[in-house]
Order: C-alpha cells, then sequence, then structure tokens
C-alpha cells in the first residue's frame, strides 16, 4: 500500500505545481486570428475581400431599406410573411431610434468604414514585394471607404430632414455628426484618391457615383464633368456580390425568399401599359392573406447570390440626360433616355422632360436604392410632413455617442 | 518438517479460532411508531462486516470477532446511532430503534470541496434533498421538476411547455453579472455540461444537457449556494454548486441477496388552460393544435452487496410527448455503480451512467413557422405558413451522453484519508431539421435539411488529503485540507445546410442540389485549483473554519489569470453552552464568508480578432471579437449567517439565513459607437460591481405521527433584491430587445422602457397618447422608466404530506412568485396585427371604430358617452396599447405584473406492502405501490397570458421573462406502479 500513498502524495504535488502550465496547454481557436497576424503581405487578399463582403451585407439592406422609405417598395401585412414591425416603421416614415433592423445594416455601415480605413492603414506597416498587390489594397480601402461615406451621406440622417452620419476614429471619443455635405466631400476625396490607382474602367465607375453625388447636391456642373467622364455602354454595371451563404438581401426580405417588401402597385402599373418593360421590371405575383389582394414582388434577384448593380452604364447616360433638360437640350435627352430604353428592347420615346426623366429613372434604376434621393431632392415625397427622409442615425449610436 | 509444528499449531487452535466469532442480530424498527424498518443498515464500525434489515426489520451479521464494537445503524430519514456493543462467541442480540430525523440535522451534507458534515454542524447554508420519499410519489420528467420548491434560496424554471426544454436555476439574488447566474453541477464528482443547445432553431426554445440527467438515477441532491458555502469550488462557483449523487448499492439482507425495483409510469400531458378571444386571435384553430401527449416510463434497477461490494445497475426508459405536436422526449438510461472495499482501508467506486435521448422540437416562439404564430396574432389563421407546413418540420435533437467516475479512498494511517477522482463527461448531439420539399416555407427553397454535429468532453481530477486530529485533551479537535482540482473542456460542433431537394422522399443532405452553409467551432478551455482548510471542532459545540484556494484558468491571447479566494466560517450550538427553554433541543448559529468568481470568456484577453465570412468576393477578413489584454476575472463576495432551531425534540425544525453578496471587477461590455466600426463584439473591462441580498428560510414540523397517521409540512419563504452600483460609467447594457437592462442604481436584468398613457381634450374626448415620461434628463430624448423585475423579490413553497389509514400518502406542493413581471409581446404582436380584442373593444368603447370594423362580432359592445369614467378608462386602454410613439417603442405598455401561485405536484399513493404481508406474499413481491399524481392542476395569476414562467428566448439568455408565442406549461396526470422483488 505504500505504493498508493507514493502516488497520491506525487499526484497533489504535482497538480500544485503544475496548475499555470496546465491551463496554458490548449489549443488555439480554429475561427479566428490575432490582430498582427494579418499584417502581412500575404492576408492582404484576405483582408481585401474582408472589406468587399461587408460593403455587400451593406448595400444589399441599405438598398431595400431606402426602397422600403421611398415610394419604391411597401410593406403590408396582408402580404404573407410580411411581419417585421421594423419594416413596417419604415415603410410609413416612423422609425424607432432601436428599430433593430435599422441597426445592423448601421452596425455594418460603420464596420465596412472601418475595414477599409483599417486596409490603409495597415498597408503603410507592410513591406510589399508585390506593388500590383499593394495598389489594389489601396484602391479598394478607398473605393469603399468612399462607397461608405458616400452610403452616410445619402442615407442617415440626424434627425428626420438633416442627413450625414459619423466616423468616430477614437472609440473613447466617438463622432462629432458630419452633415451630408461634408460627407459627401470626404466620399469624393476618398473615390478620386481611389480614381488615381485603378484602370480606366474604374475610373469610370468612379466618375459615374461622383457624378451621381454632385448631382444629389445640386451641383450640375460638376455633375455634368463628372458624367462626362463616366461608365459608357458596354462597360459592366459596378456590382455587389453575393453567395448562397451571404445571400442577396432582395431575395431574402423582398423576393422569392421572404416577400417581406412588396413592389409599389405603379410599377405592375409600368408593366402593364408596355409589356416590354418586364425586362427591367421584372414582378411576379403574390396573393395576399385575405385571399384577393395582388402583390407584386421584384423578380430581378431570383437567387441567393444575385448580384446587385450599384450602378452601370445606364445610370450616367440618365445623369447626363438630366443635366441636358436642366440645361435646355431636350432632344440630347431625349437620344440618351433612348439609348438606355434599347438597351432593354424598349421602344423610342418621342419626347423627353423632366417627368419623363424622372420616370425613367424610377424604372431604369429599380432596386438601386436611388429613388429615395430622388424623391428628395426632387420634392416628390409620397408620406406625411414629419415623417423621416432617412434611417436614423441609431439608439445604440445615441446612447454611446455623447457628441451628437 | 520444519513446518509440521506450525501446522499443528494451527489444527489445535482452529477450534479456538471457530468459537472466537460470535453473530449479532436483531430487529430494527421506528422509535415512535413501532414499525419495523425494511432495509436499515448496521454495521460494524471498523471491520468490513455489516448487514440490511430484511423485511421484517431483522438482521443478523455472522463472523463478527469476539471482542467490543461501535455498531452504527442507519437508515434515510432517521437519526444515525453509534452504540458499543460486545460480541460473545455464539448468538448475540441487539434490538434498535431508530427515531426519526424529522429535521434532517443528522444528515451528512456537503460543506465544501473536500468536507462533509452533519447539518447539526454545518457552518454554511447547505441543502440537501433526498430523493427518497419524492420519488416514490412523482416521476420527474428532469431535474428541474425534481428540484423546484424544494431547496431555500433556489428555483428552478423552465422556460417553456416543450418536453425535453431549457432549464434555469434561479440561485439566491444571482449578484454577479457575468455568468448568466447558473451554478456549477456535479455528478458524482464530475463537473458536467449544463449547457442549452439550440442547434437549429424552433423560434427560441434550446434544449438544456440537464434534460439527459433521469431524475430516477438521483440519490440526492446538495446545493451550496453562494461563494460563503462554494469558494473552496473556486472560479465558476460565484452562482453556487449542485452536486448531484446517484444511487449507490446498500448492503443486501439475509432474506434477499439483491432486490429488483420496477416503477411503471402512465400519464398525459394536456393543455393546462384553452386560448380564447383575449388571448389569441383565431382560439379554435390554436387549441386544436394541442393534444393529451402519452407519458410512459419503465424503470427498473437491481441493487444489493456486502460489506465488500456494493453494486446498483438500473435502465430506465421515458417516453414522453409534449401537450402540443411535435414534439417528443424519448429517453434511455443505463446506469452502473459500484463500490468496493477491497482492504478495510481502501474504498474504490466507479459510477457510470449512459444516456440515449432523442427530442423533437415543436416551432414556436418568434418564428413564422410556429404552431402559435400563426394562430394567436391574427385574426386569421396561417398568415405566414400553412398548417401542413408547420406540422411538416421535423427537428430533433439526438443525445448520447456518457458521464463516469473512477475513485479510489486510501486511509493510509488512522484519521488520513487520501481521496483521488478522475470523472468524464461526454456529449454528442447531433440536430437534424428538416423542411419537406413538397411543402412551402419561407426562405427555403424546395425543402431544407439542417445537420448540426456538438461533440463536448469535459474532464474533471480532483486529488485531495485530509487528516483529522486531536488538540490536545481539551477537546479541541481539528481537520486539515488539502488538495487540487483540474477541469478540461473540448467542444467542437459542425454544421451543414442544403435547399433544392427533388423530392421529400430521399431527404439525406446529399439529396439537396443547393449548398447553403455549412461551419465548424472549437473550443479548448482549462481550468485548475489547488486548495486548503483548516477546521476546528471544540467539544462538539464550536466549529470553526479557515480555507483558501488559488485558481488558474486559460485565455486565448493573455497570460493565465491566477485567482485567489478566501473563505471562514464558524458555527455555535448555543444549545450545548447555554440554557435553552425545554421545548428547544437545538439551536446553531451560523455565519460564513466566502469569495469565488466568474471567469472571462476564453478570447476577453486578446484585443482585436478577426475572421473568415464568405461572401461573393471569396472569404475575407471581419472582426469577429474585441478584447482586453487586462480583464480578469469577476469577484463575487459573500457574507452569510444564520440560526438553525429544533424544537419539541425536532419535531419543528427552522432554519434562517441572511446573505449579502458583492460583486466586484464584473465584467461589463462596453458596447463602442458603431460609427467606431468597431461592433463585432462589446468590449470587456472589470468596471462592474453590484450588491444583493436576501433571507430564505425553511420550516419543517412534523405534526402528527403515529402508526396510522402522519402529517408533516415543509415551508419555504425566499426573499431576495439586487442592485447594480457600477457600470465604470458603461452605458446601460440591453438586452436584443431593449427590454431588459444592466444599468447602474437599477435591479439586474430589471425592465427599462417606455410607456404611453391617454390624453383629452376639454370635451373629454380623447385626443391621442403620449409618453408617460419626459426628457428630465436633457439628452434630447424621452427618458426610460422602471417597469418591474423578470424575477421574484419573494419566491417559495408549502409541501404537505399526509398519510392516513397506515398505507395512504397524499402529497401537495404550492409553490408561488411575488414581484416579478412578464413582457407578454404575444399581446403586442397581436395589437400590431390587429387581433389584440382588448385594445379593439376599448376602440369601440371610445367611438373610434365599429365592432365590424375590427372584426368583433359582438353587437353589445357598449359605446360610452365622452367624459364619463368609463369612457376614459377605455381611452387608457387604448392608449396603453400602442407600441410606439415618438420614435421609442412603447415596450412597457405590455409589461405586466405576473405574481402567481402553482399547485406545482399532488399525489396520492397507496403501499401496498402491509396488505401483502398480511396476505403473506412478501417472500415473492417485497412491496408495490400506486401512485395517481398530477403536476400543474391548478394555477392563479395576475398575469393575463397563458403562462407567467415562459421565456421565448430560452432558459439562459439576457432576454428574461418575455413571453412570445412561447408553449406555456402542461398540465400532467399520470400514474405509478412500482413494484419490489
Amino acid at each position: 500500500m505504500n505504493r498508493l500513498f507514493v502516488i497520491f502524495t506525487f499526484l497533489l504535488a504535482g497538480t500544485f505545481v503544475g496548475c499555470d502550465t496546465f491551463v496554458e496547454d490548449t489549443d488555439l481557436p480554429i475561427d479566428s486570428i490575432d490582430d498582427p497576424q494579418l499584417s502581412v503581405e500575404t492576408q492582404v487578399e484576405f483582408i481585401v475581400k474582408g472589406v468587399q463582403s461587408r460593403f455587400s451585407t451593406t448595400a444589399d439592406r441599405l438598398l431595400v431599406f431606402a426602397g422600403g422609405l421611398s415610394d419604391e417598395f411597401i410593406f403590408d401585412q396582408n402580404v404573407p410573411n410580411a411581419t417585421f414591425p421594423s419594416f413596417a416603421e419604415m415603410d410609413i416614415g416612423d422609425i424607432t431610434f432601436a428599430n433593430n433592423s435599422n441597426d445592423g445594416v448601421y452596425n455594418d455601415l460603420g464596420e465596412l468604414r472601418f475595414f477599409a480605413d483599417n486596409l490603409l492603414l495597415r498597408i503603410q506597416d507592410i513591406e510589399f514585394e508585390d506593388t500590383a498587390l499593394r495598389t489594389e489594397a489601396e484602391f479598394t480601402a478607398n473605393l469603399y471607404g468612399g462607397l461608405a461615406r458616400y452610403f452616410f451621406a445619402t442615407y442617415y440622417g440626424l434627425d428626420k430632414r438633416q442627413g450625414g452620419g459619423i466616423i468616430t476614429d477614437d472609440p473613447e471619443n466617438p463622432g462629432p455628426f458630419v452633415p451630408s455635405d461634408q460627407m459627401y466631400a470626404q466620399a469624393i476625396a476618398k473615390m478620386e484618391a481611389a480614381r488615381a490607382l485603378g484602370d480606366a474602367a474604374q475610373a469610370r465607375i468612379i466618375n459615374t457615383i461622383i457624378a451621381r453625388i454632385h448631382l444629389f447636391q445640386g451641383d450640375f456642373a460638376s455633375a455634368r464633368t463628372s458624367a462626362e467622364a463616366g461608365m459608357i455602354e458596354g462597360d459592366a454595371a459596378f456590382e455587389s456580390l453575393h453567395a448562397v451563404d451571404n445571400t442577396n438581401y432582395y431575395w431574402s426580405q423582398a423576393g422569392i425568399g421572404r416577400n417581406q417588401w412588396v413592389t409599389d402597385f405603379r410599377y405592375n402599373a409600368y408593366v402593364e401599359a408596355d409589356p416590354a418593360e418586364a425586362a427591367r421590371i421584372p414582378l411576379e405575383e403574390v396573393l395576399g392573406n385575405d385571399g384577393t389582394t395582388v402583390y407584386y414582388r421584384q423578380g430581378l434577384y431570383t437567387a441567393r447570390e444575385s448580384s446587385l448593380p450599384i450602378t452601370k452604364w445606364q445610370e450616367n447616360e440618365l445623369i447626363l440626360a438630366e443635366l441636358d433638360i436642366r440645361g435646355g437640350d431636350a432632344a440630347g435627352a431625349l437620344t440618351r433616355i433612348n439609348q438606355v430604353r434599347a438597351s432593354h428592347g424598349l421602344a423610342a420615346l418621342a419626347s423627353a422632360d423632366m417627368l419623363v426623366l424622372m420616370d425613367e429613372r424610377d424604372k431604369e434604376l429599380f432596386t438601386m436604392g436611388l429613388r429615395l434621393p430622388d424623391q428628395r431632392r426632387m420634392d416628390i415625397w409620397h408620406l406625411g410632413p414629419d415623417t423621416w427622409w432617412y434611417l436614423p442615425i441609431t439608439q445604440n449610436e445615441r446612447n454611446i455617442n455623447e457628441n451628437i | 518438517m520444519k513446518k509440521l509444528p506450525l501446522f499443528l499449531l494451527v489444527l489445535l487452535l482452529s477450534p479456538v479460532v471457530a468459537f472466537s466469532q460470535g453473530t449479532l442480530s436483531g430487529t430494527i424498527s421506528d422509535g415512535e411508531s413501532g414499525d419495523v424498518l425494511p432495509g436499515a443498515n448496521i454495521i460494524v464500525v471498523g471491520e468490513n462486516l455489516g448487514a440490511a434489515a430484511g423485511l421484517d426489520g431483522t438482521y443478523s451479521i455472522t463472523g463478527i470477532p469476539v471482542g467490543t464494537y461501535t455498531i452504527r445503524v442507519t437508515f434515510i430519514g432517521y437519526k444515525q446511532i453509534d452504540q458499543e456493543v460486545s460480541i460473545a462467541s455464539g448468538d448475540n442480540t441487539l434490538n434498535v430503534s431508530l427515531d426519526p430525523d424529522f429535521t434532517g440535522l443528522e444528515e451528512v451534507v456537503v460543506t465544501g470541496i473536500a468536507s462533509a458534515t452533519s447539518k447539526a454542524r454545518a457552518e454554511v447554508a447547505v441543502s440537501s434533498l433526498s430523493t427518497d420519499k419524492l420519488l416514490e410519489q412523482n416521476a420527474y420528467q428532469d431535474v428541474s421538476q425534481l428540484l423546484n420548491g424544494k431547496i431555500p434560496g433556489v428555483s428552478v424554471q423552465p422556460s417553456s411547455g416543450n418536453v425535453g426544454g431549457g432549464i434555469r436555476f434561479n440561485m439566491r439574488s444571482s449578484t454577479g453579472l457575468n455568468g448568466g447566474g447558473q451554478p456549477v453541477i456535479y455528478i458524482d464528482g464530475v463537473r458536467i455540461d449544463a449547457s442549452e443547445v439550440g442547434g437549429f432553431s424552433a423560434g427560441g426554445q434550446d434544449v438544456s444537457m440537464l434534460s439527459s440527467i433521469n431524475p430516477e438515477e438521483i440519490a440526492s441532491v446538495e446545493v451550496l449556494k453562494g461563494p460563503a458555502g462554494a469558494a473552496l469550488y473556486g472560479t465558476s462557483g460565484s452562482n453556487g454548486v449542485v452536486l448531484i449523487t446517484t444511487k449507490r448499492g446498500s448492503l443486501s439482507s439475509a432474506d434477499r441477496p439483491f432486490t429488483i425495483n420496477y416503477k411503471g409510469v402512465l400519464g398525459t400531458n394536456s393543455q393546462f388552460q384553452e386560448y380564447d378571444q383575449f388571448t389569441a386571435g383565431t382560439p379554435e384553430t390554436a387549441n386544436a393544435f394541442f393534444r393529451d401527449g402519452d407519458i410512459e416510463q419503465h424503470s427498473i434497477n437491481v441493487s444489493g452487496g456486502s460489506a465488500r461490494v456494493r453494486y446498483f445497475a438500473s435502465y430506465d426508459n421515458r417516453f414522453e410527448e409534449g401537450h402540443m405536436r411535435n414534439n417528443k422526449l424519448e429517453r434511455q438510461s443505463f446506469r452502473a455503480n459500484f463500490e468496493a472495499f477491497p482492504m478495510e482501508n481502501l474504498t474504490v467506486r466507479a459510477n457510470t451512467g449512459y444516456t440515449l435521448n432523442d427530442i423533437n422540437r415543436p416551432q414556436n416562439d418568434n418564428n413564422i413557422f410556429g404552431y402559435l404564430g400563426n394562430t394567436l396574432l391574427a385574426s386569421s389563421p396561417f398568415v405566414f405558413t400553412d398548417s401542413l407546413a408547420i406540422e411538416g418540420v421535423a427537428n430533433i435533437q439526438r443525445i448520447s451522453r456518457f458521464i463516469g467516475t473512477a475513485e479510489i479512498e486510501y486511509r493510509p494511517i488512522e484519521n488520513l484519508t487520501l481521496r483521488g477522482s478522475i470523472g468524464f463527461d461526454g456529449t454528442d448531439l447531433r440536430n437534424d431539421e428538416s423542411f419537406p420539399s413538397n411543402l412551402s416555407y419561407s426562405g427555403r427553397t424546395n425543402g431544407e435539411r439542417n445537420i448540426l454535429n456538438r461533440r463536448n468532453e469535459q474532464y474533471t481530477y480532483d486529488f485531495n488529503a485530509r487528516y483529522a486530529y486531536d488538540l490536545g485533551s481539551s477537546g479541541l479537535t481539528g481537520t486539515t485540507i488539502i488538495g487540487s482540482q483540474s477541469f478540461n473542456r473540448i467542444l467542437r460542433n459542425f454544421n451543414f445546410t442544403k435547399q433544392n431537394f427533388s423530392s421529400e422522399l430521399v431527404t439525406n443532405v446529399g439529396a439537396g442540389a443547393d449548398f447553403i452553409g455549412g461551419d465548424e467551432g472549437f473550443l479548448h478551455v482549462r481550468e485548475a485549483g489547488v486548495y486548503a482548510q483548516q477546521e476546528f471542532a471544540f467539544n462538539n459545540w464550536l466549529f470553526a473554519t479557515l480555507g483558501a484556494r488559488q485558481d488558474f484558468a486559460s485565455a486565448v491571447g493573455a497570460d493565465a489569470p491566477s485567482i485567489f479566494y478566501p473563505k471562514a466560517s464558524f458555527a455555535v450550538r448555543v444549545d450545548q453552552v447555554a440554557s435553552m427553554p425545554s421545548f428547544i433541543n437545538f439551536f446553531k448559529v451560523r455565519a460564513a464568508y466566502g469569495e469565488t468568481g466568474q471567469l472571462p470568456g476564453n478570447l476577453d484577453g486578446s484585443l482585436l480578432r478577426w475572421a473568415a465570412e464568405p461572401s461573393g468576393y471569396g472569404a475575407g477578413a471581419v472582426t469577429s471579437f474585441i478584447g482586453n489584454i487586462e480583464i480578469e476575472p469577476e469577484r463575487i463576495k459573500e457574507l452569510e449567517g444564520g440560526i438553525e432551531l429544533g424544537m419539541l425534540n425536532d419535531r419543528i425544525g427552522l432554519e434562517l439565513t441572511g446573505y449579502l453578496q458583492k460583486a466586484e471587477d464584473s465584467i461589463i461590455g462596453f458596447q463602442n459607437a458603431p460609427s467606431s466600426g468597431q461592433t463585432a463584439s462589446s468590449v470587456p473591462f472589470n468596471v462592474g460591481a453590484s450588491t444583493g441580498w436576501g433571507i430564505e428560510s425553511s420550516l419543517v414540523v412534523d405534526v402528527v405521527r403515529q402508526r396510522n397517521y402522519g402529517v408533516d409540512l415543509a415551508i419555504i419563504w425566499n426573499y431576495q433584491e439586487n442592485e447594480v452600483d457600477d457600470l465604470g460609467d458603461a452605458q446601460p447594457i440591453f438586452s436584443g430587445f431593449d427590454t431588459n437592462v444592466i444599468k447602474e442604481g437599477l435591479p439586474k436584468d430589471a425592465f427599462y422602457t417606455w410607456s404611453s398613457r391617454a390624453t383629452f381634450n376639454d370635451d373629454g374626448s380623447y385626443a391621442g397618447a403620449e409618453l408617460t415620461t419626459t426628457d428630465v434628463d436633457g439628452d434630447g430624448e424621452p427618458d426610460r422608466a422602471f417597469f418591474g423585475l423578470p424575477y421574484p423579490k419573494h419566491n417559495g413553497s408549502v409541501t404537505l404530506n399526509v398519510r392516513f389509514l397506515r398505507d395512504f400518502t397524499f402529497s401537495g406542493l404550492l409553490d408561488w412568485q411575488l414581484g416579478n413581471s412578464v413582457y407578454n409581446n404575444t399581446h403586442l404582436f397581436s395589437r400590431r396585427f390587429g387581433a389584440f380584442f382588448k385594445r379593439n373593444e376599448a376602440l369601440v368603447n371610445i367611438g373610434q371604430v365599429t365592432a365590424d370594423q375590427v372584426g368583433l362580432e359582438d353587437d353589445n359592445i357598449p359605446v360610452y358617452d365622452v367624459g364619463t369614467e368609463d369612457y376614459r378608462r377605455a381611452a387608457e386602454v387604448v392608449a396603453g396599447t400602442e407600441f410606439s410613439l415618438q420614435g421609442v417603442d412603447l415596450d412597457g405598455n405590455w409589461i405586466e405584473k405576473a405574481d402567481f401561485v402553482k399547485l406545482r405536484e399532488i399525489s396520492v399513493r397507496y403501499d401496498f406492502t402491509n396488505l401483502m404481508r398480511k396476505a403473506n406474499i412478501t417472500r415473492y413481491v417485497r412491496s408495490a405501490s400506486f401512485t395517481l399524481s398530477a403536476r400543474n392542476l391548478w394555477m392563479s395569476t395576475t398575469y393575463s397570458g397563458m403562462d407567467p414562467e415562459v421565456n421565448f428566448t430560452g432558459a439562459i439568455s439576457s432576454t428574461r421573462a418575455s413571453d412570445f408565442l412561447t408553449l406555456p406549461q402542461p398540465r400532467v396526470i399520470y400514474g405509478t406502479l412500482t413494484i419490489g422483488l
């Protein structure tokens, strides 16, 4: 039995002295890494894709919510599976600060801005052997950093009528609020930096987006300058890319995945008036819970991984068409509008004015999140005077940020 | 030839040896009633000799060497007797009468990690529950049913009426802000996995790993309720420790070398209360989904043993259908426990249990595929999902679990005990979820198949030495304990999802055309601690203990944190040193102080961490966690004091304990401003502090105890409060649904939100709703207000046992909660969908709509005159059923007081044993009984919903007491037949 005593004593003594080494001898997590491990050239592509991934999860939701707040999409509990109160709030422009759908996308937008800016800072510390990789990373950081700022300026507001966003570099001292004009200026500066690094096609995409911003701001001269260097027919659309496990939000909440949002009835009227419009406004019928009302959901994004256009050459042409009309060149505008229509096999129009142009924008830029700023700038707001023109900066931001 | 003298010597002395042994026999009986006590144990202390009393109460121990011994007689529920007996060669007789231990003072309870003593000497408030009587009267589904209402300071609640659902322990005031308020649970020395596993969501209800613990296997449960008692269990023990001991073999009696016990149960789960127009949009359709779910259980065990070996083996099969379709549990439990005493100073134990547990979960709670979601909210059913499709969803968790310990106890010298044990808890869980392809589901294209595998391994290593000794002749004795305890956990999980199945008949995951998602997780954590404890006892009236533990824990990205926890306690048997009124036979005062803690999360000590997120661009780096390299464990300090009284010869026992808990360095997650882009997680800081205090009491009264009649009564009353003192200037921390808060100056998890009330025009007509608060703090937004607690301030129970006509036993348990509230999100959503009767009626009352307009068929709903009291009251209902105003959610309008009292358990049992004795058939059948039992038979509550105990996000969640389309608990009625062979 002495052996037992020795074993006991040995085990007891061993555990007394070995506690700290015992607890440190564990396997590391397999699903995450420490920040410094990313600061090497071999991980740059991984970071770049992270910025793009966050862009995709931000862009699709913002565009759906912008459509819901505008007169593009409607939320009606008579539509099967339309249940989210947060969407109902957006539809009527009476949005609580704690609206959790908005909360999620606002967080993602903050991350998109941070990821992009963080990439820009991180590449300063990396010694690149592959200079093309560095250029790609710098381009990505500036482009998406610019787009994040554009999203803030276009879709967020401190109050119902004051657009803008917040950029916080020091989490312990967040804020302050940056009004839309200043935020747009930051967006343009970033995108111009990206433009300097991109190829010709990328430069044209950036010019179209910059032209869009100038148009929103009413700076028509600058808009023309940018748009004239913008996308041209044949250019591929600039898109948000999605995957089966990073689903297009239109598919999941405003489409075949779930019918929470359906299109305003006027889109079906467009198609009924000219069935050829189905080429650019594909719709699918949805029967309401009451068994009688027929609703129409968008049919553009029929798969989880459907790509979502952020801008396309047709938008550039319509920007120029609008500028033509504003400059008194209706004929020039008509040519551009018909060029756009022809790309979908639609018959040419006989004349063009601002009303025609806005109709064309409504149809051509369907689901691109542009109806909301168009309604604001063209003074065609569809809701009451005390409603939100923007998605509100969220309760969480307001709780934490003492500088707003 | 040299061996011959020795051989002759042995031969010559052998008759002497034979004649120098004696036999001890006699009868063991109840000292009050005179009833014999079959199964009572009698052992010869210091010898591996003993026996159990047979059916007639007699025993016989043979082969006792002649001499003087201490004979120890024990039986559950009776005071132990140690009696000195001289054994002469041949026959010796000893008849023993045991006095009932009404108040449990003689019971040996665990008072720390390596210390156990009788309750009469315990320096901390330890609650002990012996399952013997309870399992005679009841057949519990899980440990929550076994424990609830029976332990002062502790309540154990399910989060829904799901069979196999989540279980939440509410331990004292749950002062700590970390650890989810849940205790650490050990079974036979193994720290077990008590997680809730959601797998693929069925709407909110997860499955507790405790659902795989079969109550029929449990012999006793001891609960150390806070740091004062649990300090030596160290980190993670701040919310108390629950120690479960499974059944062991006992000494066989002369007439039966082993015993066989069978228990069979048949019963039903049924709807406690039907939905009506006040609680459902389509009550008839909702009620149609409920059913009388079958309960069938068969349990058999074999046990026995000698002075050298004891064994217990059991098999149990419980099949239980819930009272809602698609809810079912089928659990098979196997247990084999062995104890061997190969030498007088060596004990070897092996406890093993294996469980197969299949649980089907119904779709409910926050879920468009839910039975209740499709029938309670709108005025027409199935607005989200067709009824066939709801029924078609199958969500099954299949759990196989092994829990085992190997333990050795060695006493190399007198009073020194060395003990070592190694325990393992391994759980394999597989969650299958299927949406058939021939039915329509939002977001599922041609069906969906989900598979989750979760494997959890936990190892517990425990080594300690205990040495007891006298300190001189003054009556002072000491006991020194040193030991170490280590814990190692490895958790792996994997999930996979596919959609687009061509046929609902072929459903293997490979038959799905579309990959939807897949991922895996891995966690490896270790904890280790060393401890020492010094106990003193002086002349059986003064007891004192000092102890300490040093803990270490693993942390990714940081050095292992090391934490020191002290403890001290004392108890004085006042009745031993001061004169007491004659009716007081026992009076103990005790006080204890202890510290424990809660570990930071495994990653909390790292800085910024990045994970991979799949996207259309490929997998990219996204932030996944933001930590703090300076993070330390939360520390909880507890001071408790109490008195215990035994009166009228222990016929009345009173226990009163008060405690004060202080949490320091609580880990508070600071949410960065979203504009920083660093919101992947909150950032942990040791800035939190909170205080909790409470009183827990129990009164046990043995009212009458006669041969044919007996009445005993137990009352438990608990009062608890807590308050968050400091968050280090952090913003309040809200639960996911923005209703429960951790905020300075408020109780933990308090409801903190907004509400509205009516405003009136000059003529008395309704002018709309206004917020009940304004912007007093000047932050530009209306202020929130406190709307109550998601847990009770007062709770307790009354247990009554009545034995009558000798063989009938009636037993009842009534429990209650006072001071708690529930957020009725079901009513809120019903109002959103226009089907909330109370609001619609009020709208008619104030003339805003007609009954037809809101779908009410009753033409007799009155329209009140403007300005009348009825009108104003109806207007307040209209205003108080709004859900948003001025940019804030009016959740406060939907938070209700939810006090309740429930008749939780009631049973009547008839014991056939005496009848069988008279019929002289006990030689074939040792015992038999039949019990008719019911659970949740009656409830009275202030809550307007169906069940004030449920929570739609499961049992262990920061969102608490939120009823959102959650399945209420069923009424259970069943009969139990027991047969002993």
